[in-house]
């Protein structure tokens, strides 16, 4: 389930909410599990059991490794426990998302002929499985206890708000509001803001912008001119921010509706005045994590430049990996990893001096990644970007100032949202009156469903008779 | 979420201060209205003053890593010593907030109604049909193991919920006013454009399809050796082009009628787009504002041109009259576009006092039928059905013009209205839709004594249509 589709607006989390509210704390647990899990099953009605083998294993891990290091078992042996569970986690993440891009490769490289398996991949896998991770290495590491209550925990991995699309919360940092979570009035009213806010971003940004640079892609090579390759790319990128950061506060919306606080995803990341910047406020929990687990037990960057180096590319091929399993997220993950590295030891300096040349190289940076991320064809990449830089039909057509007509508005729209600006000047406004954000809420709310409601809109079209 | 919470701890400062300082408000109520503002103060900055306090510590960040042994670690750890500043003052404040009554705030009530919203919901019945999109809504639907397990349930809950969504109309009409507003004016291919038209675009042609069918049209012709005639009629896209908004992009019709003239071998080949330019120069409406078909005057127009086409005499055409069947005609293209009809049609039946008189059968109904109009089509939710009521996969029209010849037709739409011009030159006529018909082409030919075939097309069905290729091919076996 989607949280833009009206069984989820109208039907399931109503009906959660209610049944929430209405019981008393120490029951709200099972309460929320039990939706979670058939949140969760009524898209994956298979792989939900895969999730609650996942839940199982880690719980029980987590239980193990405490339990040796309370009877002084050896670090080695502890270490193995550890190695076994997070072999057993990658196993069924690399199994469910990886292993039709390797046979893919083998197939080309010796020309063979394995089949793919017919597998298709079980959605939110790659979070919880961090999620999972990060768990068992804070017990291994002693930073957190493990968790005793198999409630507890399976609703820390299966929580519906973060399940599907993050952000990756760390065990850590919600150990005590398992246990504790009261809702309050004023949890609630930002709750509904931030929820809002984000199925605004989501359906009335992000769906439209989508629809435009499908569009584009759509064209042939013949009707790609400079300017309608650039709008798609502003478009793509803009759909990329508003869909997954919109995803997130929905996701922190609805906990702390439901008495939880998760950490910011996303800060505004277009108004990054570097790469290294942009990463500080792009999917902040992915970020975070690859550091915690990945970078910093490499040693980060306290080695020599050479292993830093290293350290910082294996860390983005990860980074690239875990986005999507073909090779053309690999490409985009060290491309991020070599713009680090040039930023660190080549031109960082001159980055900070000059900002606003910054934020200009940043975004340029990002855009044509996103190219790189979001056309997986290598063929199709490269007529694409040749467009982009004017080798392709020309610099523009009457078809590229047709969209700038009609999607203008909602571009600068999103260009506008993407900064730091609106929130503000409507914070401002909202604190003075929260009628007007009452209002605003509500308008954007009935906007949204609107939308969902038109975009299912079916009419009968085999209507020529 | 930890820090965030420095920046609303300025934040209540600051309003403390500020617009309601202690003590202003008199009566309990005020009060509560008080620490209202402050509460729901308290969920705005916190959005808008982590970008800026982000920004400042980023910049600090920035700074440091500058630095000597700057680290990622430093970012944590400025982070959380700001924290630990601001902890105490949030927490004064939640206890303020804890006791607040939900619903009696504005965001509260924004919930209340959203909750009741879905209740309704879940308590309307469902409705059959949609009036406005013309079509079937979604029943609830059906439950299994094996449907739920496959996923198939919950896509068709989604579905059904959408469909049976309260005040769905209301809805669609607000959405793509929205998108109006935002200078798209383009919905499901129909473009609102100037004079209250809607106006449907020309989308990508499929080439390949195109070719299949018009060689099979060729081959068609080759074989029965019946002369053919195949008339194309161009759509408001390129007729009314002029009326289109600046933002509209479609194929060149122009383009695809020579396109098609050349690669028709068999039939002679004959483009209305001439005579309608000439009819919609003249100020005459030419096309339904918000329908795809053409109007009846505009087929009229056309007649002289499809007479010498066919090879019939203009001189033994009777004179006709118009006469208004339907004043307030919203077409398909309001449905399918969600954009409102802003100016209704009329839509034109022409009579003559020489009308023949004929007997319409309907061979796979078993009906026959003394009229080509249909009154229920009149009053249906299409009212363009009132020709032919609508569409059939074959018909038999027989006439008491004994010296006429015998007309095959295979056609779309468009050529409804038009039927009713021809109806004094033939003996009999059979009209095939070829997306309805399911029989056996050879028998009917071979009844024999065909003295022409007729393919009558708009350009937008004809560049869709699959089936025409289909019927045809079906003597080769």
């Amino acid at each position: 389930m989607v949280f833009s589709s009206i069984t989820f607006l109208l039907f399931f989390l109503p009906v959660v909410l209610t049944a929430y509210y209405m019981m008393p704390a120490a029951g709200r647990n099972i309460v929320l599990l039990a939706a979670s899990l058939f949140f969760y099953a009524w898209g994956e009605p298979v792989y939900v059991l895969l999730m609650l083998a996942s839940i199982l294993m880690n719980y029980v891990f987590g239980l193990l490794i405490e339990q040796g290091r309370k009877n002084h078992m050896s670090n080695g042996r502890l270490r193995m426990h550890l190695g076994i569970i997070t072999a057993l986690n990658l196993a069924l993440l690399f199994y469910f998302k990886y292993c039709n891009m390797l046979i893919g490769w083998i197939n080309t490289i010796f020309r063979a002929k394995i089949p793919a398996l017919s597998l298709s991949l079980p959605i939110g896998i790659s979070f919880y499985t961090f999620q999972a991770l990060s768990y068992v290495v804070d017990v291994y590491r002693g930073k957190v206890k493990a968790q005793r209550s198999i409630t507890d925990f399976g609703l820390y991995i299966s929580m519906f708000p973060q399940l599907i699309a993050g952000p990756i919360v760390r065990y850590k940092s919600i150990e005590r509001q398992l246990a504790n979570h009261p809702v309050d009035s004023a949890q609630v009213r930002l709750g509904l803001f931030l929820f809002v806010k984000g199925l605004s971003k989501k359906v009335l940004l992000a769906n439209v912008l989508g629809g435009l640079f499908t569009e584009i892609t759509a064209l042939p090579a013949s009707s790609l001119t400079a300017l309608t390759a650039w709008t798609g790319a502003f478009a793509y990128s803009l759909q990329l921010y508003f869909d997954f950061s919109g995803y997130s506060d929905m996701a922190i919306g609805l906990g702390r509706l439901l008495g939880f606080s998760f950490s910011e995803n996303f800060d505004h990341p277009y108004t990054a005045v570097s790469v290294t910047d942009f990463w500080r406020r792009w999917h902040i929990s992915l970020g975070s994590w690859f550091r915690e687990y990945v970078y910093i037990p490499l040693g980060g960057n306290r080695v020599s430049t050479g292993k830093h180096i290293r350290n910082l590319l294996f860390v983005w091929m990860l980074t690239g990996l875990w986005h999507g399993a073909s090779l053309n997220f690999i490409l985009w993950g060290l491309y991020y990893g070599i713009w680090l590295i040039l930023e660190k030891y080549v031109f960082g300096d001159f980055l900070r001096k000059h900002r606003i040349a910054g934020r200009i190289y940043t975004l340029l940076i990002v855009l044509l990644g996103w190219m790189l991320f979001a056309i997986t064809d290598f063929k199709e990449l490269g007529t694409y970007l040749r467009a982009m830089f004017g080798m392709g039909a020309g610099a523009a057509d009457h078809r590229s100032f047709a969209y700038l007509l009609s999607y203008g508005i909602v571009l600068l729209a999103g260009a506008v949202c993407s900064t730091g600006w609106p929130g503000k000047q409507l914070g401002i406004l909202c604190q003075k009156h929260e009628r007007v954000l009452a209002g605003i809420l509500a308008a954007a709310f009935v906007l949204c469903l609107a939308s969902l409601a038109y975009d299912s809109f079916n009419p009968f079209l085999y209507f020529r008779f | 979420m930890t820090d965030l919470k420095s920046p609303e701890k300025k934040k209540r400062k600051k309003k403390v201060r500020g617009p309601y300082p202690p003590g202003q408000g008199g009566s309990a109520r005020a009060d509560i209205g008080k620490s209202e503002k402050q509460a729901i103060g308290r969920a705005k900055p916190v959005k808008q003053a982590a970008g800026s306090a982000k920004t400042a510590d980023s910049a600090r960040i920035v700074k440091q890593t500058a630095g000597k042994n700057a680290d990622v670690r430093t970012e944590k750890n400025g982070k959380r010593s700001v924290t630990r500043a601001g902890k105490q003052d949030v927490r004064k404040q939640k206890q303020a907030e804890k006791n607040l009554p939900l619903l009696r705030t504005p965001a509260g009530l924004f919930l209340g109604i959203w909750l009741l919203y879905a209740l309704i919901n879940i308590l309307v019945p469902d409705r059959a049909v949609s009036e406005t999109e013309k079509r079937a809504l979604a029943a609830f639907p059906e439950v299994s193991a094996d449907r739920i397990a496959g996923g198939e349930f919950s896509e068709d809950f989604e579905t059904w919920a959408s469909d049976q969504l309260v005040g769905r109309n209301a809805l669609i009409r607000i959405r793509s006013t929205f998108g109006l507003l935002t200078g798209n004016r383009l919905s499901r291919d129909v473009y609102k454009s100037g004079d209250g038209y809607l106006i449907e675009r020309m989308t990508g042609v499929d080439q390949k399809n195109l070719d299949q069918m018009l060689d099979a049209v060729n081959a068609f012709c080759a074989r029965t050796q019946i002369p053919g005639t195949f008339v194309c009629a161009p759509n408001a896209v390129s007729v009314c082009g002029n009326l289109l908004p600046a933002s509209a992009i479609t194929e060149e019709q122009g383009t695809w009628m020579q396109y098609i003239g050349n690669r028709l071998e068999g039939p002679h080949f004959c483009d209305l787009t001439g005579p309608l330019g000439e009819f919609y120069a003249k100020g005459g409406q030419a096309y339904y504002r918000s329908d795809h078909h053409w109007t009846t005057e505009a087929a009229y127009y056309t007649l002289p041109t499809v007479r010498s086409a066919l090879g019939l005499s203009q001189e033994s055409a009777s004179a006709m009259t118009p006469l208004a069947v339907c004043n307030d005609f919203v077409g398909s293209l309001a449905a399918k576009s969600g954009f409102s009809a802003s100016k209704k049609d009329t839509i034109f039946i022409y009579r003559s006092d020489a009308e023949p008189a004929y007997i319409v059968t309907d061979p796979a109904a078993q009906t026959k039928r003394a009229t080509v109009y249909s009154l229920d089509g009149l009053k249906s939710s299409d009212p363009y059905t009132v020709f032919l009521g609508g569409n059939t996969g074959h018909l038999n029209i027989q006439t008491d013009n004994a010296e006429g010849g015998k007309l095959l037709v295979f056609k779309d739409s468009y050529f409804n209205c038009f039927l009713p011009f021809l109806l004094g030159d033939y003996r009999e006529i059979d009209i095939i839709d070829p997306r309805y018909y399911y029989e056996n082409l050879d028998d009917l030919i071979l009844t024999g004594g065909y003295d022409r075939v007729l393919f009558f097309y708009d350009l937008n069905t004809l560049a869709e249509d699959t089936s025409l290729a289909l019927v045809l091919g079906s003597e080769q076996g």
